[in-house]
């Protein structure tokens, strides 16, 4: 009896214990998680004493090249900065995972990228850099995806994205099919190419398993549906008074692809990397990616003749647009014990000749303005269609945190038949609703 | 004996010098401290959690912020009107209940097959328990590369067989059966071991009395061979069930959940709505529910059981 006691009292030490440790917040209330100044690092104020060696921690969403040459760039900086030490990485498919365990213990790495998120994710993380000297050169398409109404200064973009459908111009020349500029093109399109190749290339490949070539699919659309037609709107979306009605034609035209026999028959269950393959080999002609997929093709077939198209209008009277934002960036974590060293470190990066490689590396347009870019291959398209309007991606502007899944996985059940565009619509409309009232 | 009466005399002696520690580490309370280290770490990495996981249920928390407010039961509330829920319910308690039947009928096949004196058993036993050591995310891989659609083992062998190929996995319903089927796959190697301990442990008189009596392989097998397996069986039940209903790499290496929620488990969608729907309340409260299914699960299976056991 008295042993079953003190066990009884023990454990209740135990379970009373771990209650008042949640008691306290896992993270800093609101005023501890305050900007606060930096730390004035000793190198900085004390000219005579010998340099204390620092270490930055640096880390990237980037992949593969990209990532190589960010680390290349990092360790130039390192071997000019002796008295700075570079803990770089790149985790590649983790990294978003990574970053919001780090930031749910408030321990972020000193200087990381923001993959889109500067603002609306990781904008209350990071430091105000308007007062380094690229901050005035910043380009104007970018600009509002890094700035905001007080000034602030989120991140420092190396480059920008300007991305639309990736197709094999080879297929496209094959079936005399023209770079459809509206959707009823598009989808005349795909009628020619199934026509002509038989039901053997795809019109449009899917890497549906992995189910955010899905969401982007919509994130494109949705510009062209909502944002880029005049009337639009805009202001309903900012206001969170849209009429989701309307946007269920996406739904239904994906669904129409997909009966149509437009999309590739294992849509739900190919990866990206078999989107990629599948252009790279002539088996597909049209991707909803970027830019991105064309490197990723060109591992497997070195000869693939990649081009990048506007998204299609969807609204007559339209004109097709590019989506755009972030994709390198640096941002400094605001409660960084090396606030200077990791400022430094990215005044290194912006500059002129780093800024260029970074953005040529990716093929896309620089982050600041005046630098220019040979785009490669890509020129060509950029060029031809350098008069077309860039909107940010539709989610990181008009959608609350949490709606890409939303978009992703309804989709893939309007594919999969589990659900009509319809009540595709409905979960969407009801999932806005209760998001946006959690924020 | 002068050596022993001291011997005698310097134990009293350093009792009455011991103090209280001495006596404290004499007696059998000190073995309560032995609790202490294990008791710790339950503390740390499963009490902490549980209490946490509550108290995060009752937040609107994103997963990462700062800033967060205590909404009350909102999140209970928006999960039981939530259909998703009741779906990612019945994938969960096929995943267990189905993988937990299906394991046990052959792993209990396999165990009176390898009871026998067949030839080659112990490479038979082998190949059956050999997916148990396979880590669940790869076994996932390898079947997922087996059911792709495109290049997929199984199309390639329907194409030979002049068959259209089939997408196995692009189909909700199916999907979840045919990851239940690879949960089989790989587990019931523990089952079939589980069942083999037991089978040796039926005393061989009982079987050979019944078979003078003139009992048929069928009678033996239900009226003594199963009856005496009952311990095994609540073994072997109970803990397929627990990590049937916890099943979770297999399903994100094969459909990821998909295509939508269609093949999401408990645990799964968990996983999803906190990172990928960064709704960490929502995640809470659906894990708190899985903990309540689980307990209720494993707890009624257990007792049942038990009580077969107790009317032998």
């Amino acid at each position: 009896m008295n042993t079953t006691k003190r066990i009884t009292a023990l454990l209740s030490l135990v379970i009373i214990l771990s209650l008042a440790a949640c008691a306290s917040p896992a993270t800093p209330p609101p005023e501890a998680a305050a900007p606060t100044q930096p730390e004035t690092q000793p190198e900085a104020t004390e000219a005579s004493a010998p340099a204390e060696v620092v270490t930055i921690s640096v880390m990237t969403n980037r992949v593969g090249t990209q990532a190589e040459l960010l680390e290349q760039i990092a360790r130039k900086y390192e071997a000019e900065n002796p008295d700075i030490k570079v803990d770089f990485s790149a985790p590649g498919a983790d990294y978003e995972k990574l970053m919001k365990i780090k930031m749910a213990a408030n321990d972020m790495p000193d200087v990381f990228s923001t993959h889109g998120w500067a603002k609306i994710r990781y904008g209350e993380f990071l430091l105000d850099l308007k007062d380094q000297p690229w901050a005035a050169q910043l380009d104007s398409a970018i600009k509002p995806a890094v700035t905001d109404d007080t000034g602030k200064v989120y991140v420092l973009p190396m480059d920008q994205e300007k991305t639309g459908p990736a197709f094999n111009a080879d297929v496209l020349k094959e079936y005399g099919v023209e770079v459809p500029l509206t959707w009823t093109d598009f989808m005349a399109g795909c009628e020619t190419i199934k026509t002509k190749s038989d039901g053997k290339v795809a019109c449009v490949h899917m890497g549906g398993a992995d189910s955010w070539p899905v969401g982007q699919y919509y994130d494109f659309f949705s510009t062209a549906l909502a944002i880029s037609p005049t009337p639009n709107d805009e202001k309903a979306l900012l206001e969170g008074t849209y009429d989701w009605t309307k946007y269920t034609v996406l739904s239904q035209n994906l669904l129409d692809l997909k009966t149509k026999g437009y999309l590739n028959a294992d849509a739900l269950t190919a990866k990206y990397t078999d989107s990629a393959v599948a252009l790279a080999e002539g088996k597909a002609a049209f991707g909803f990616y970027g830019p991105f997929i064309c490197e990723e093709a060109l591992k497997t077939n070195p000869n693939f003749n990649c081009g990048v198209m506007p998204i299609p209008s969807l609204v007559e009277g339209d004109k097709p647009t590019f989506a755009g934002g972030e994709l390198t960036t640096w941002g400094v974590w605001k409660d960084s014990k090396h606030t200077d060293a990791a400022i430094k470190f990215v005044n290194y990066f912006a500059q002129s000749e780093n800024v260029k490689a970074v953005a040529e590396s990716n093929k896309v347009p620089a982050g600041l303005a005046e630098i220019e870019v040979d785009a490669g291959y890509l020129t060509q398209y950029y060029t031809q269609y350098a008069d077309l309007r860039t909107f940010t991606y539709f989610d990181r502007i008009y959608l609350p945190n949490g709606m890409w899944d939303v978009l992703c996985k309804n989709g893939q059940d309007v594919l999969a038949g589990g659900i009509t565009p319809e009540q595709a619509t409905d979960n969407i409309a009801k999932e806005y609703a209760r998001l946006l009232a959690s924020q | 004996m002068d050596i022993v009466q001291s011997a005698k005399r310097n134990i009293d002696e350093m009792r009455k010098t011991g103090g209280r520690w001495r006596r404290f580490f004499d007696s059998p309370a000190s073995l309560n401290l032995m609790y202490a280290p294990a008791l710790l770490l339950f503390t740390v990495f499963i009490y902490y959690p549980i209490a946490q996981g509550i108290k995060i249920s009752f937040t609107n928390w994103n997963g990462y912020s700062a800033h967060y407010s205590f909404v009350g039961l909102e999140k209970y509330r928006y999960m039981f009107t939530d259909m998703r829920t009741y779906k990612v319910i019945i994938n969960t308690l096929i995943y267990g209940l189905g993988s937990t039947l299906f394991q046990n009928i052959l792993g209990l096949a396999y165990a009176m097959l390898l009871n026998t004196k067949l030839r080659g058993r112990g490479i038979v036993r082998t190949i059956v328990y050999f997916p148990v050591i396979v880590a669940p995310i790869i076994m996932g891989y390898v079947w997922y590369f087996i059911f792709q659609y495109d290049g997929g083992a199984l199309n390639d062998i329907m194409l030979a067989l002049g068959k259209e190929p089939i997408d196995w996995l692009g189909n909700g319903p199916r999907a979840v059966w045919l990851i239940t089927l690879v949960n089989t796959f790989q587990y019931m190697g523990v089952a079939m071991v589980v069942y083999l301990a037991g089978l040796q442990a039926i005393p061989k008189e009982y079987l050979e009395a019944a078979e003078v009596d003139g009992a048929s392989g069928f009678y033996k097998f239900i009226h003594i061979t199963l009856p005496l397996l009952m311990p095994a069986i609540t073994v072997s039940v109970v803990l397929n069930i627990i990590e049937g209903l916890k099943l979770f790499d297999v399903i994100v290496s094969m459909t990821n959940g998909g295509p939508g929620y269609a093949s999401h488990s408990l645990s799964t969608m968990m996983s999803d709505l906190f990172f990928a729907g960064q709704d960490a309340g929502f995640a809470a409260a659906l894990g708190n529910l899985m903990f309540v299914i689980i307990s209720l699960f494993g707890i009624s299976s257990l007792k049942f059981l038990r009580r077969k056991e107790v009317d032998l």
